[in-house]
């Protein structure tokens, strides 16, 4: 018997092949369809295409720079706020192409929240930060605020540790808290998508378990997207998983299919850690 | 050197020693097989101690490896095909000390006959043919993972069936001398066992080709009956 | 080596203080035989034991609110439009560098601006309003640039958070951004109040009256400040009147004081309330 080639271990040169997509999605949440996003010279995301399912978890997976965060941020129009940033292609919530003409990119972010990688909280107190998206679009009581600020905490797994203090300060939290305050922030206006960009990346393990706890209630309410490079959280939450590489799709199948037997070499490449 | 890259590294360094054991592992199974059928052919008791010491060695090792393909999983958390490769490791490795047990089980029988003259195995012209073609398998299923080459033992299922055949024919061939006496019913009797261990031998090294299938491919391969197989004229594994 | 260089800087700060504390030290020790009540509620009289400050105290009070009625208004909506809505192009920058260059022109130049453009073109004559006017011109890109510092100080992650529920960009602005530069354009307003408390030269050439024996009691009517009314005492031969200047300074530097005391502690209290 002769021996086997030692397995890879440095850096592999590699050529962005054609999308694998290997699971038919129906009825998607969100569809891109040839889908770019360049910022002034630089071309963050190429020509995506990804169907995006309803009601269920869909990690993006990727080395940095590979796009993820661009693409994600593309779904609910964030990237206007760059002034640099063109959009071209189709991007479909619900059916309908968010980049039309005419779209309020205000409205779409009702539908579609978003979650940052370090929490964000107002500088307000707990309440305000919850009670702020409600405010800003909806004309209600003072009960009735407090009552979707309350469901909203507890939607969030919050409810409990701060029912006694809403009047404090919101950074007075640990961070864990923070974000599970952020995302109260985006649920009191009942989104329909939430978008969240390594949510977990600056909390520790158990904060961390809280949050994934979390995605895996809120999945049954909406659609999830995630951005991670945190591989065992992708395997653990999502049950789809798409890996981008320099802007494109490189392949998208059910997390335990992508992560068994993924079809493309360099999606293996980069779940194996040779790169990335 | 990242964080990344060293994790890469020791995680490849465990799959590269894993790899050597089992290696070394398929090498004492097949002697192991080889060992105690020339025990039991020639009625050779020290070569049985050969066997029973190979047996102890193989269970060992077989812990050893269990032992390692763990420790992988709680470090490096593996996906993909390092997964695969681990965990049909721990499956083979179940088939591996199988086939060592077996050929302890064949050796005994020689202890058994011992003091007869004459091995009942110059009884059976059709052992030695079962043997190689038993020993043949084991060496392709072993080679096919080492060399991770799946294409090559598809077709395993259907070297099994000729296996099976022989051990029909043997039987039936044992039954009738034992019928018409001549041959000891004792003698016949652990003759019949140990051509049913080589046939349960060849159906381990099946097994542990189906296992390396899955490890290359990620592909699951059916379970067909011989007799399904030659009536739909498929043979197993072949692809679509 | 390290006390060497402890000592040499601790040595500066020592001497630029002591300077300072002779100055004032001074200027009090002259000032005290004139801090009376009549010195604060005399008018101006050209016998030093009746001088007061009545009429300048008023008219530095009435000066100084028009200026920042004006002023911070203007100057924090600007700051918000090149900060927030203004494209960061080549005409933007041109803008922001007019900014800047305003607040390095000598102040006697925007009283020469005053006169010509307030006083005499606008007919508004030698009035409060003119003078508001002019120090609004003056104060303006001070509070621009400080508004401009304490919106910018605010992190984008705040922005985001707001856009991200679906705020608008006004909605953001409104609701968080200025809120949490809070402290910030408070800072501007103490600034402004500053400078155009202490002005002088400007409103030398803008006022007409130095020894008012009146209260300006409309924007419309002559007035003096306090640091124009020291000058003009300090113009009068008698001896005597240096005291009553001193006493003057003081009265201001108290004035100054009591104000910016007042806007720091709102403002800590502000900041305290920030979590």
């Amino acid at each position: 018997m002769t021996a086997v080639p030692e397995p890879e271990v440095g850096p592999v040169a590699v050529e962005a092949p054609q999308s694998e997509v290997t699971v038919q999605v129906e009825d998607p949440a969100i569809e891109s369809r040839g889908l770019t996003v360049s910022y002034g010279k630089k071309v963050a995301v190429r020509e995506m295409s990804l169907r995006i399912p309803r009601r269920r978890v869909t990690a993006i997976i990727g080395p940095s720079g590979c796009g993820k965060s661009t693409y994600l941020r593309a779904i609910n129009r964030m990237n206007d706020t760059i002034p640099s940033c063109r959009t071209q292609g189709e991007l479909l919530v619900d059916g309908e192409d968010v980049y039309a003409t005419g779209v309020d990119p205000v409205l779409l972010r009702r539908k579609v929240g978003l979650i940052f990688q370090k929490p964000n909280p107002f500088p307000k107190s707990i309440h305000e930060n919850v009670a702020f998206g409600v405010k800003l679009h909806y004309f209600a009581t003072k009960e009735e605020t407090e009552s979707v600020v309350r469901a909203a905490l507890v939607q969030a797994n919050l409810w409990d540790e701060v029912k006694d203090r809403l009047g404090d300060g919101a950074l007075s939290l640990s961070g864990g808290q923070q974000q599970r305050l952020c995302i109260a922030r985006a649920l009191a206006v009942e989104p329909d998508v939430l978008l969240m960009d390594e949510p977990c990346s600056a909390l520790d393990p158990i904060a961390t378990a809280k949050i994934e706890d979390l995605i895996f209630e809120l999945k049954k309410d909406m659609t999830i997207v995630i951005v991670t490079h945190n591989m065992q959280q992708a395997a653990r939450v999502a049950d789809y998983t798409a890996f981008m590489y320099l802007g494109r799709l490189v392949e998208f199948n059910r997390t335990r299919d992508l992560f068994e037997k993924p079809r493309e070499a360099l999606t293996e490449n980069y779940i194996t850690g040779r790169f990335g | 050197m990242t964080a990344q890259a060293a994790e890469r590294k020791a995680l490849a360094a465990g799959l590269k020693r894993l790899n050597e054991n089992m290696v070394t592992l398929a090498e004492l199974s097949e002697y192991a097989i080889r060992r105690a059928v020339d025990s039991f052919t020639r009625l050779d008791a020290k070569a049985a101690d050969e066997v029973f010491t190979l047996d102890r060695e193989i269970y060992a090792l077989q812990l050893e490896i269990e032992r390692d393909c763990g420790d992988l999983i709680a470090l490096f958390a593996p996906v993909a095909g390092d997964l695969r490769t681990i965990t049909t490791s721990l499956k083979v490795t179940t088939d591996f000390d199988r086939v060592g047990r077996y050929a302890k089980d064949i050796a005994e029988m020689t202890l058994q006959f011992h003091g007869m003259e004459g091995s009942p195995a110059e009884e059976l012209p059709g052992l030695p043919e079962m043997v190689e073609k038993t020993v043949a398998m084991v060496d392709r299923a072993a080679g096919a993972y080492v060399k991770r080459d799946a294409d090559s033992v598809r077709d395993l299922a259907t070297v099994d069936d000729e296996v099976d055949e022989l051990h029909d024919r043997t039987f039936s061939e044992i039954v009738a001398r034992m019928a018409s006496g001549a041959l000891p019913v004792e003698a016949g009797a652990r003759c019949i066992l140990v051509v049913r261990y080589l046939e349960r031998i060849a159906d381990h090294a099946v097994n542990i080709a189906e296992r390396v299938v899955y490890m290359v491919t990620g592909e699951r391969l059916p379970r067909i009956r011989a007799a399904e197989r030659a009536h739909t004229g498929t043979r197993a594994g072949k692809r679509p | 080596m390290e006390w060497a260089f402890a000592g040499l800087f601790g040595a500066c700060i020592v001497v630029a203080i002591a300077v300072l504390a002779i100055l004032l030290g001074s200027v009090v020790v002259e000032a005290l035989p004139y801090l009376t009540p009549s010195v604060v509620l005399n008018f101006a009289s050209h016998r030093p034991e009746t001088a007061g400050y009545a009429a300048a105290i008023v008219g530095t009070a009435w000066v100084v609110g028009l200026t920042l009625l004006f002023s911070l208004p203007l100057g924090m909506a600007a700051a918000i439009y090149l900060e927030e809505y203004a494209p960061r192009t080549r005409l933007t920058r041109l803008l922001e560098a007019g900014v800047s260059n305003l607040a390095g022109v000598p102040s006697v130049v925007f009283g020469l601006l005053g006169l010509a453009l307030f006083s005499r073109l606008l007919g508004l004559g030698f009035s409060i309003l003119a003078a508001a006017l002019t120090l609004t011109v003056l104060v303006f890109p001070y509070v621009v640039i400080t508004t401009q510092e304490a919106i910018r100080a605010v992190p984008r992650s705040i922005r985001e958070g707001a856009l991200a529920v679906g705020a608008t960009k006004w909605q953001t602005i409104r609701r968080q951004v200025l809120p949490a530069a809070g402290p910030g354009l408070l800072t501007a307003s103490i600034l402004a109040a500053s400078r155009a408390m202490g002005e002088s030269a400007p409103l030398i050439v803008l006022s007409s009256v130095i020894f008012m024996t009146f209260l300006p009691l409309d924007p419309m009517d002559p007035f003096v400040v306090l640091p124009v009314q020291i000058y003009g005492y300090i113009g009068l031969p008698q001896e005597e009147f240096r005291g009553v200047a001193a006493a003057g300074i003081v009265i201001l530097l108290a004035m100054l004081l009591s104000f910016n005391s007042v806007a720091v502690l709102a403002r800590n209290r502000m900041q305290r309330r920030r979590w």
